[in-house]
């Protein structure tokens, strides 16, 4: 670890604080229906979209109403992602004439691209075309994106509301969120990445020669604007297969930090509307605080591992010390532009946030290292998590830890003068049994049956992590790979596919249905008996909540993957 | 006030009572009494009944995997299979556990049970004097009656009760004055005073007169009865879930499932690493992480904080009913009884210029000589002791009393001259009466006294009230009558605002008045010249802004507001009505004990939550024991994980679930007694429990697994 | 994010097999296997549809 890789890890968290207030701020106006910047320019757009699509703007929905209008919507657009694959053939935008998608890897992308996730069983450069990339993958990832942040909105009005049956309007809040936070930052982010080297056009891939005189094929196309709503609305998936480990959808370290700040900046400043809407921009704070304390953890553990020398490379000729010329440490699979302590960043923060975007190979860190992007999936993505994800996936958790800790101060659990009662703890439970039985059952199943274990590259406990990997991977909606995985397969497809659904809607609809019960309570003005939740007690009581309900399911798993082969490292054998 | 004096109090206040320190009876710990243990040992075992274990899913689920093993226990015995030792340990504590949680169950129900009993034995067969004849004229002798069983007995008969008699059922005097003996419910032998009309009309069933005669008409049904319901209650019979206690469930079981998938993909997961992994030991990882502590202590805790309550002398109608005393935010009060004590005491005579103390004081006394009530002998003092005053014959003055009117609100004495007419009549009373008295004697426009109405504003002020005295149509001046604000009460108050209580004092007062003793005794609000309807209005307007009210009440008036009161206290001293509105009686009918109910019900909540924090904490130790021992045959590695040292991993795994058994049996005192509750505000409870029993919770194992591998190995049971 | 990557791409998925009577079996094969697939996809979505209000009851 040096002192400039701790400076640049300091320097990103610095700017996530300092954006959280003004972007709360911002959103809070957008989705309270209050004038903004933009209001002139989209207002509008926004009224024609509302006419033509016969929505009224005024009228508010019961959060079952809101629940199937998501879910139609997604499922509209599931289906035409994977029309759009498999017709890709006959389709213009095409110059490279990339052939029909198979259709059980459609139906994996087709609901990876739609719940958020982006795992990506392909190569970008090699399977999609043009048209695919922009009207396809681009648009599910602006309308994923924005359904996370609708979804939050509606827990978080469920918090803010008192007596009211109805949680908003989701075709409203969908518009809104989408015209006036998602796309008018992306095209800011989109002139800044082609200024910085991205390439942003619809020609063929370029054939050049090497001076070793070996033909190189240079793939590119429309990456600039993928890649702005990839990292901002936390989705992932790459344009090209190496993600953001190749040079044109990373070109530079100044980049690499904005990609890093994208992944965050909506998230964090969601934990901002939060306090704003209920009314006490501290609650936020408190939660983004609980938030920081993991991340914090988290890249520090990873850095820490990262930057310790392999033991398997004691007495071999490899330098692993830090110097003016090495970093020290595991450079393996690792760029050389952005080194361990922006490698080690980089995968805390996309697996904090549910991005999955990667500038660097899980699969190559050391088993600490690695484990801490595993352990932040599992954990639910809720350190800061992805768009709106984090936010409602960290607000179930407090419902759990208020229940908790409101006993134990004497009193019906409440949280923000919301009582917690069977209704909510029930919904609660079922949110937070999604995960485990989507990642355990398909992991068990796959390390057992031939056609799981037939995708593994490696022997061991590694092999059986990759497994576990993927799946909570995918359950986390997180679409990063640990790597090594064939995933290519009928049953990874199917699997992961099922997967990453579970991960997403079965936790979205006990949530909605949690916001819909809240919203309907009066609230509980705060006393002397209440148990502030702004302060550190909360904070750690939430964190140590988190930890408690992610480290009892998982730790069988994670002692049997990660735990296992770091402990056999040590002790000198490998596979 | 002007005068220090003033604040002298008329009385000492009386002994401050402990706080949070219910007055108990039968305080002998349930788990040393061997007329609760006997049966409880006996009820572990027909609580086995799959019935009964299915209200309690996380026990349900112990115990059908506890088949399971004992299922394939069988099988490998009957074939001869290796290692069944270890086996049938394990199938042995699964089974324990199960039993200790029943066990718990049992010794929480059988204080209950016992009281039941003993208050079936008062329950004897009675027999009622039903009245025939019409219902007679008040005072006149009572003639035709029939003798019925008092199961005969329907609701609308009046029966005749004589003293020695036990009466048939819950009613209400109409007819007559009596002493009863109602030691058989509330435990107290001092007989009580029951009368027709008021608020002390209420009678109940299986109680005896022990002086004079009554005519009692019967309010409630054989079966129906206070007695009866009093045996279900503390019987549990109609023993429901609470809320919070439903929704705890629902985390448990949550919890469970999450084990459930936590171990079932084990075998998956050893399966790639070329191994298995026996059921027994997967049977005993999931039974040491599912939260069978509270799981098994969840029931007792319960029936445990309805007991205290019971013991406590407050018997709650439902259990959702404690727990809404522990969530109480505003409490309301009423001044007199709860916050004063009953009677107001002269403290000074206020003459109006050109009138001598002495004058005053005189005329006071005179008017307060046959005046019975406290306040009148409190004046009778006062002059005495202040001014020497002895106490006159009335019969030699040629006085006649004039007792108070509610026309008049005056009372006073009318002293002859000596040819016995025509004499002088001293009045007392609320000073626009005694003004209105005045001008009635003058025959004038309305009198006005602006020196009288400053020293009445100045009383008010001070939270006194003022007695205007008057000879004939001069006014002589004031008495100052004075709440005297119990003992002690200020501190609680406090303490209630620590726990973020707000308190209200209901007093029929003046505003004036009001905040002065409002002052006094340190509540946080008041509500002044108060009726019934505007009691209820308050506890609307509270619960509309979202907060839970607690009250207590004892008139038929009251009835309203208890009914809409989220913790309803009826004193048992209180009216039918009003007994019926609340969801819980006062037995000692002592409104201070508001406060301690208020405690009690917090304590039921704490105590579950501290123990579900325990559990929950207990698995991680648990998972350092099992899962170095379950994988040591395939990753050697792994025993890096035995952080405990556990000797083998069967005494590993042995000890896992010997704990997990026998930390049920050492918690269940912890579960009857409730966990230590204090005034304090939520924060430093939550520090101080989460250190206790979510810190202790995560140590506590980490040493009991140690010491129980080291006794299992010593002894060799593994 | 993609995987393998440091394995060798292979870009020629089934489709891509130029002959002529493979193609037509393959076809079909797949035509079996889209709709399988899409019922799959769109029995999720209702699935979700139906927990929805199954948590309404609840």
């Amino acid at each position: 670890m040096t002192f400039n890789g701790i400076l640049q890890i300091a320097l990103f968290a610095a700017i996530i604080l300092v954006l959280t207030r003004p972007l709360g701020g911002f959103m809070t106006r957008v989705f309270s229906g209050e004038n903004t910047l933009f209001g002139r320019v989209f207002g509008p757009v926004e009224r024609a979209l509302y006419r033509v699509c016969g929505v009224d703007e005024t009228a508010e929905q019961h959060w079952l109403t809101y629940a199937v209008a998501m879910m139609l919507f997604n499922l509209v657009g599931a289906l035409v992602l994977y029309a759009l694959m498999r017709l890709q053939a006959l389709l213009p935008f095409n110059p490279q004439g990339q052939a029909a998608v198979a259709p059980d890897l459609s139906f994996n992308t087709a609901i990876s691209f739609v719940t958020n996730t982006n795992w990506q069983s392909y190569g970008g450069e090699t399977t999609m075309g043009y048209l695919v990339q922009m009207a396809g993958l681009t648009v599910q990832n602006f309308m994923s994106a924005a359904t996370g942040i609708v979804l939050a909105l509606a827990l978080v009005r469920g918090f803010s509301r008192r007596g009211a049956r109805t949680i908003g309007n989701f075709w409203v809040d969908l518009t809104r969120a989408t015209l006036y936070v998602l796309l008018p930052a992306c095209v800011v982010l989109t002139l800044f990445y082609v200024w910085q080297g991205v390439p942003q056009n619809l020609l063929a891939y370029t054939e050049a020669t090497t001076l070793e005189g070996a033909k190189q094929i240079i793939a590119q196309g429309p990456v600039a604007s993928q890649l702005a709503v990839k990292m901002l609305g936390t989705n992932g998936g790459g344009f090209f297969n190496a993600n953001s480990a190749h040079p044109f959808e990373n070109p530079n370290a100044l980049v690499n930090l904005v990609q890093m700040l994208t992944i965050f900046a909506i998230g964090a400043g969601l934990t901002n509307v939060f306090g704003r809407m209920v009314g006490n921009e501290r609650q936020g704070w408190a939660i983004l605080a609980a938030m920081g304390a993991m991340f914090i953890v988290g890249v520090g553990v990873c850095y820490w591992a990262e930057s310790q020398a392999n033991p398997l490379y004691a007495g071999l000729p490899v330098d692993q010390t830090v110097s003016a010329l090495s970093p020290g440490g595991n450079m393996e699979g690792k760029e050389v532009r952005f080194g361990i302590a922006n490698t080690a960043l980089f995968a805390t923060i996309t697996t904090d946030a549910s991005c999955g975007a990667v500038n660097g190979w899980h699969d190559s860190f050391m088993p600490l290292g690695g484990m801490v992007p595993l352990v932040n999936m599992l954990l639910g993505e809720v350190i800061v998590g992805g768009v709106g994800a984090g936010l409602y996936g960290i607000l179930l958790m407090a419902i759990i830890a208020m229940f908790v800790a409101g006993l134990m101060v004497g009193r019906t659990p409440e949280y923000i003068g919301k009582k917690l009662e069977a209704k909510e703890v029930k919904m609660t439970v079922l949110a937070i049994l999604a995960m485990p039985l989507v990642i355990l059952v398909f992991s068990a199943i796959s390390s057992a049956i031939p056609a799981g274990v037939a995708g593994i590259a490696n022997n061991g406990p590694h092999g059986f992590s990759e497994i576990f990997y993927a799946f909570s991977s995918g359950a986390a909606n997180n679409g990063s790979a640990f790597g090594g995985l064939s995933a290519n397969t009928l049953w990874y497809n199917v699997s992961l596919g099922v997967t990453m659904f579970v991960g997403r809607f079965f936790i979205i609809i006990p949530a909605l249905a949690i916001a819909g019960a809240l919203a309907a309570k009066k609230s509980v003005p705060a006393s002397a008996g209440t148990f502030p939740t702004t302060g550190p007690l909360f904070v750690s009581l939430l964190v140590g909540v988190i930890l408690i309900v992610g480290g009892l399911t998982y730790f069988p798993a994670v002692a049997l993957g990660p735990v296992v082969e770091h402990l056999q490292m040590m002790a000198g054998t490998t596979y | 006030m002007s005068s220090p004096s003033m604040f002298h109090p008329g009385q000492q206040p009386a002994a401050p009572q402990q706080p949070n320190a219910p007055t108990r009876r039968g305080t002998k710990s349930a788990l040393l009494d061997p007329a609760i243990l006997g049966p409880a040992v006996k009820a572990s075992f027909t609580k086995l009944n799959p019935a009964t274990l299915v209200r309690n899913p996380v026990m349900f689920l112990v115990a059908a995997v506890a088949l399971l093993t004992t299922v394939l226990l069988a099988r490998d015995l009957a074939t001869g299979a290796q290692g069944t030792g270890f086996s049938f340990q394990i199938v042995l504590w699964l089974w324990f556990t199960v039993l200790f949680a029943n066990f718990a169950e049992a010794v929480a129900e059988g204080r209950g049970k016992a009281q039941a009993d003993s208050l079936r034995k008062t329950r004897t067969e009675t027999v009622a004097k039903r009245l025939t004849g019409p219902m007679v004229a008040r005072g006149a002798a009572v003639t035709s009656f029939q003798t019925v069983g008092a199961a005969d007995l329907k609701v609308g008969d009046h029966v005749v009760v004589d003293a020695g008699d036990i009466i048939p059922s819950d009613g209400e005097i109409v007819d007559g004055i009596a002493t009863v003996d109602e030691s058989a419910i509330t435990g107290e032998s001092a007989p009580v005073i029951r009368e027709s009309g008021g608020d002390r009309s209420a009678v109940t069933g299986g109680t005896r007169v022990l002086s004079d005669r009554i005519i009692v008409r019967i309010t409630a049904a054989q079966g129906s009865t206070f007695l009866d319901r009093m045996i279900a209650l503390v019987e549990g019979a109609e023993r429901q879930k609470t809320p919070n206690e439903i929704a705890l469930n629902i985390l448990l079981v949550g919890m469970s499932l999450i084990f459930i998938l936590a171990v079932v993909t084990i075998p998956g997961f050893a399966a790639y690493a070329g191994g298995t992994v026996s059921v027994v030991v997967l049977v005993a990882l999931f039974v040491t992480l599912i939260p069978t502590t509270i799981g098994a202590l969840l029931s007792a805790i319960g029936i445990a904080g309805m007991d205290r309550l019971v013991r406590f002398n407050v018997l709650a109608m439902s259990g959702r009913a404690v727990e809404a005393a522990g969530d109480v935010d505003t409490l309301l009060l009423d001044k007199t009884g709860t916050i004063t004590l009953g009677n107001r005491h002269a403290a000074e005579f206020i003459p109006v210029s050109g009138v001598t103390d002495k004058e005053l004081a005189e005329a006071a006394q005179l008017s307060s000589l046959s005046d019975e009530t406290p306040e009148g002998r409190s004046i009778v003092v006062l002059a005495k002791e202040k001014y020497g005053l002895r106490g006159k014959d009335m019969g030699a003055l040629n006085a006649r009393f004039v007792p108070f009117a509610a026309q008049t609100r005056m009372s006073g004495v009318d002293l002859a001259n000596e040819n016995g007419e025509g004499g002088i009549q001293i009045r007392k009373g609320a000073v626009d009466a005694v003004l209105r008295h005045v001008t009635a004697l003058r025959g004038s426009q309305p009198v006005r006294h602006p020196e009288l109405e400053a020293i009445t504003e100045r009383i008010a002020k001070a939270g006194g009230t003022p007695l205007a005295v008057v000879r004939n149509d001069r006014v002589l001046g004031v008495i100052y009558l004075k709440d005297i604000v119990k003992g002690g009460i200020r501190d609680r108050f406090a303490e209630l605002r620590r726990m973020g209580i707000r308190t209200v004092m209901i007093t029929g007062d003046n505003p004036l008045t009001a905040a002065a003793i409002a002052a006094e005794a340190g509540v946080d609000d008041f509500l002044a010249q108060a009726t019934p309807e505007d009691k209820l209005a308050l506890i609307r307007k509270e619960q509309a802004e979202g907060r839970l009210v607690a009250m207590c009440g004892d008139g038929t008036n009251d009835a309203p507001a208890l009914a809409q009161a989220d913790v309803g206290v009826a004193m048992n001293t209180g009216t039918q009505a009003a007994r019926e509105a609340g969801n819980m009686v006062d037995l000692d009918s002592d409104p201070t004990k508001l406060i301690e109910i208020v405690g009690i019900g917090k304590q039921l909540l704490m105590t579950r939550g501290a123990l579900t924090t325990f559990s929950i904490a207990n698995d991680v130790a648990k998972y350092f024991a099992i899962i170095p021992a379950m994988f040591a045959g395939l990753y050697p590695a792994l025993n890096a994980l035995n952080i405990m040292h556990l000797a083998t991993p069967q005494s590993a795994i042995l000890s896992a679930i010997i704990f997990n058994a026998l930390v049920i049996i050492a918690l269940i005192p912890l579960a009857l007694k409730g966990v230590r509750y204090r005034a304090l505000p939520a924060a430093s409870l939550l520090s101080r429990n989460m250190l206790v029993y979510g810190l202790g919770g995560i140590i506590i194992p980490f040493i009991g697994i140690k010491a129980i591998d080291m006794v299992v190995t010593a002894v060799g049971l593994a | 994010m993609a995987i393998g990557c440091l394995l060798s791409i292979d870009p020629s998925r089934p489709e891509s097999v130029p002959s002529r009577a493979f193609r037509v079996s393959f076809v079909r094969n797949i035509r079996m296997l889209d709709v399988i697939l899409l019922a799959l996809l769109v029995g999720l979505f209702g699935l979700g549809v139906a927990y929805a209000y199954a948590c309404e009851r609840l």
